[in-house]
């Protein structure tokens, strides 16, 4: 371990592309048939755009005092230090589960029915906990391999699906319904997360520049573009009438003799959510400041006691589902919170 | 400390136990004062014909008229001896570590210093071609086991009053000799007293191998599973990598010499790659990757698919594999296991036993074993042909043979229990831990990650000598290195 090395901050940037790419991998929000593709595509721009808003905070503090927000506010309210490592806290954990329960459900639904969403999650989180130990430094560089593992998916899921494209004659059309695409832009908020992330590790890294966060969202933007395309006219009405599009759409995808893409998609989704749930425990170790090992075991064993509740009662489940939820506790903690620090450093000055 | 020569002899015949390979030679110098000595070595260390002329005989020649002891080992100092290797010392340490490492002494009666000469002349392996290290193109020329003879090789291909030797003596029972080297202009000074430190803080009672001290170099809380600590039979590859910044540690009595920091990048770096044209090697290496993925992965990845993915199988494929396997009394995780194993205990009879019987075991391992079993129906004939193939692979990248096979295991016994998931969730733990690894404060996988754009040119690909040879990269500079 290097624990006292900064690293780049493009790879931290490029990492947190590939988490919010992780969204649309788990997608369980039915991109709705009475929106065109048109008006779905600007749905997603206007959530990237919601993302990009509340990144600025983070952005701000990095530039004007190479820092993270964790770090001012440790240094200039000490005696918060305790609430707000709380709420961060209890923001990855809501974070966490966000994201681990559409992925077991995604595995034992669509691709291995046979098994426990207990167990794949018991074990997805005895891993994350290892590379939540070796601290956020280390998972940038595991970042590096999994954005190789994912354009020669991506390659193969969108080059496998050329030959199904069907384009309807008003699919370009701005047909609209407001209150699905209400609801497509508030899923399409759903990578603000990131900004979350890069709050809290950022003073971990160098040589940032305002171009990697453009760059992250835009890429992350393309990606989204690129299923959406696809879900749209490769895959069409017998996408629309399941969950889990975009598996819908790797498993579609095929080259000749050549199927079983959707192994691969798994796997991508696999180390997504692996790396995604190890940043989150590897920023809850940023904020509590304690002994790497012994915090990551402790908030994973919540992480696991709160899915193993969800999946017996739906209703927790749906809350911690719920992309509103999720987007305003995201909304508090990457925008209010640090912006009531920057105006208040401010004021103080 | 006053030394008389009865004195010496009593205190080394005690130490010595009366050993019989301690040989003292007594000696009357031609004098006025018939001066008493002694000539002390131990027999098989020196050249009997060395220790003649470059000792005995001018020692029983010369006059020395009215010298006085003192005066007497002067004279011997500077116009008896023709030896160029001569050290005054005067404590009985050193007199051990002399005669122990194949000195001839003087000792003199009534005088407190005494002469070592060097007159080394054990018999040893001759210089040959390394067997691990086999190169197409190149110099057939590998380490032995004397370390003078690996020095001198080394010195023979870099003509460079910057190349170092630091001698440091390791074991507190053998006392082994090893030389640290490296180039002054190249080599961080923090990585040269990391190495110093490190080799200090080692322990162990003997060290007859590099491999005793490779546990000791490596940096403490990383992984074990891969190694951050190269070894290399040749002369060539030791003093490219000295080029680099690297730090050579030779140990005497074994030809296999610890290169540190070692990347995992490394592993599939060959001499014949630097020798053939740069496309022909860029494909070369290529396939060792391949070969690395093969062997890693495809074992595990047959169990996988063949357990709970049939489905991925091409049908004409499957009906075949199917049918066989439906009649294997075996289930295909333990089929694979239990091949693997047969294989790991065949390969490592076939190292141990006579060459004269290799012959017998390829022929018992290759058609009683395999075709046998696969006849017999016990075995299915494309498990046995994965896992032959994935054996085969892991020799492509030699050095990476243990780690490989360990991680085969592991893969196996988790996509049998897992299937692909397993597979995926231990390849990420992995590549964590091989991210975590670092040696000498270097990152491990550098050049991958930390990814370096200036590295990659011999990484994937080889390229051109023009591009290569115009910016050497030194092993300090690359990114996230501690203590640069």
């Amino acid at each position: 371990m290097q624990p006292n090395i900064k690293f780049s901050s493009k790879r931290l940037m490029l990492s947190l592309m590939l988490c919010s790419c992780s969204v649309i991998l788990l997608q369980n929000h039915n991109v709705s048939p009475k929106n065109s593709f048109t008006v779905n595509l600007l749905c997603m721009l206007g959530g990237l755009a919601v993302s990009a808003v509340m990144f600025l905070p983070s952005v701000i503090l990095k530039k004007t005092r190479d820092t993270d927000f964790l770090t001012v506010s440790a240094q200039s309210t000490p005696k918060l230090k305790i609430p707000l490592a709380a709420v961060y806290a209890l923001y990855f954990v809501y974070a966490a589960e966000y994201f681990l329960l559409p992925y077991t459900d995604l595995f034992c639904k669509k691709y291995y029915p046979e098994v426990s969403p207990c167990v794949i999650g018991l074990c997805l989180l005895g891993a994350c906990v290892y590379a939540a130990y070796k601290g956020a430094n280390i998972i940038s560089r595991f970042g590096l391999f999994l954005f190789a593992f994912a354009l020669l998916t991506n390659l193969l899921m969108f080059g496998g699906s050329i030959t199904s494209l069907d384009f309807a004659n008003d699919s370009f059309a701005l047909k609209a319904d407001w209150d699905s695409a209400l609801s497509t832009v508030i899923y399409f908020c759903a990578p603000s997360f990131i900004a979350v992330i890069y709050a809290c590790l950022a003073g971990e890294t160098k040589n940032f520049t305002l171009k990697q966060p453009l760059f992250a969202l835009f890429f992350t933007a393309l990606k989204y573009a690129l299923v959406l395309f696809f879900v749209s006219f490769a895959v069409g009405a017998y996408a629309q009438r399941q969950d889990y599009q975009s598996f819908i759409l790797s498993r579609v995808a095929h080259f000749d003799g050549f199927a079983g893409i959707e192994s691969l998609f798994v796997a991508l989704a696999t180390m997504s959510v692996f790396m995604i749930i190890s940043l989150f425990l590897s920023c809850i170790n940023k904020s509590a400041q304690q002994g790497r090992l012994k915090n990551s075991i402790l908030f994973a064993a919540i992480i696991f006691a709160v899915s193993f509740i969800a999946e017996w009662n739906n209703s927790v489940k749906e809350i911690f589902i719920n992309d509103y939820i999720f987007i305003i506790f995201t909304a508090v903690v990457a925008v209010l919170i640090p912006l009531a620090y920057i105006f208040t450093g401010r004021k103080a000055k | 400390m006053k030394h008389t020569l009865d004195k010496i002899k009593l205190s080394l015949n005690e130490m010595f136990s009366n050993s019989s390979d301690l040989t003292i030679k007594d000696i009357i110098l031609k004098s006025n004062y018939k001066i008493k000595g002694a000539v002390i070595t131990i027999e098989g260390l020196c050249s009997k014909d060395e220790l003649a002329q470059s000792v005995l005989n001018p020692l029983m020649m010369h006059d020395f008229g009215t010298s006085t002891p003192q005066a007497a080992l002067e004279t011997i100092l500077t116009s008896v001896s023709g030896s160029c290797d001569m050290t005054r010392f005067n404590s009985t340490q050193e007199l051990i570590a002399f005669i122990t490492s194949g000195f001839a002494v003087i000792a003199l009666d009534g005088c407190d210093d005494m002469i070592a000469v060097g007159v080394q002349g054990y018999s040893y392996r001759s210089v040959s071609e390394p067997e691990s290290e086999v190169v197409q193109r190149g110099a057939r020329e590998g380490f032995t086991e004397p370390l003078r003879v690996n020095m001198s090789m080394i010195r023979r291909r870099m003509k460079n009053p910057d190349l170092i030797f630091e001698q440091l003596t390791v074991g507190t029972e053998s006392k082994t000799q090893i030389m640290i080297c490296y180039l002054k202009h190249c080599a961080s000074p923090s990585l040269v007293k990391k190495v110093k430190t490190r080799l200090n803080e080692c322990q162990l009672p003997t060290i007859f191998a590099s491999g005793y001290l490779s546990e000791y170099l490596e940096d403490k809380s990383t992984s074990r599973l891969f190694s951050g600590v190269g070894i290399s039979e040749r002369p060539d590859t030791v003093c490219g990598k000295l080029t680099e910044g690297r730090i050579a540690i030779i140990v005497d009595g074994t030809p296999a010499v610890i290169i540190i920091p070692r990347l995992f990048v490394e592993e599939f770096q060959g001499v014949d790659d630097y020798s053939n044209r740069s496309y022909y090697a860029t494909l070369i290496r290529l396939i060792k990757y391949l070969s690395f993925f093969f062997a890693v992965f495809a074992p595990a990845l047959y169990v996988a698919l063949a357990q709970f993915h049939p489905e991925y199988i091409p049908t004409w494929i499957l009906i075949k594999t199917s049918e066989s396997l439906a009649v294997t009394p075996l289930p295909v995780t333990l089929e694979v296991l239990l091949i693997t194993f047969i294989y790991e205990i065949m390969k490592e009879a076939g190292l141990r036993i006579p060459k004269s019987l290799g012959h017998a075991v390829s022929i018992v391992g290759g058609l009683v074993v395999g075709e046998s079993a696969v006849n017999a129906g016990i075995i299915t004939a494309s498990t046995l042909m994965v896992v032959a193939t994935a054996a085969i692979s892991s020799y492509v990248t030699s050095p990476l043979y243990p780690p490989v096979t360990i991680l085969r295991v592991i893969l196996i016994i988790t996509a049998g229990v897992a299937g692909l998931w397993g597979i995926v969730l231990v390849t990420a733990v992995t590549i964590i831990s091989m991210c975590s690894k670092t040696s000498l404060g270097v990152p491990y996988m550098s050049s991958l990650s930390p990814f370096s754009l200036r590295s990659m040119r011999d990484v994937f690909i080889r390229a051109s000598w023009k591009k290569l040879g115009s910016h050497t990269i030194r092993v300090q500079k690359f990114p996230e290195t501690e203590e640069k």
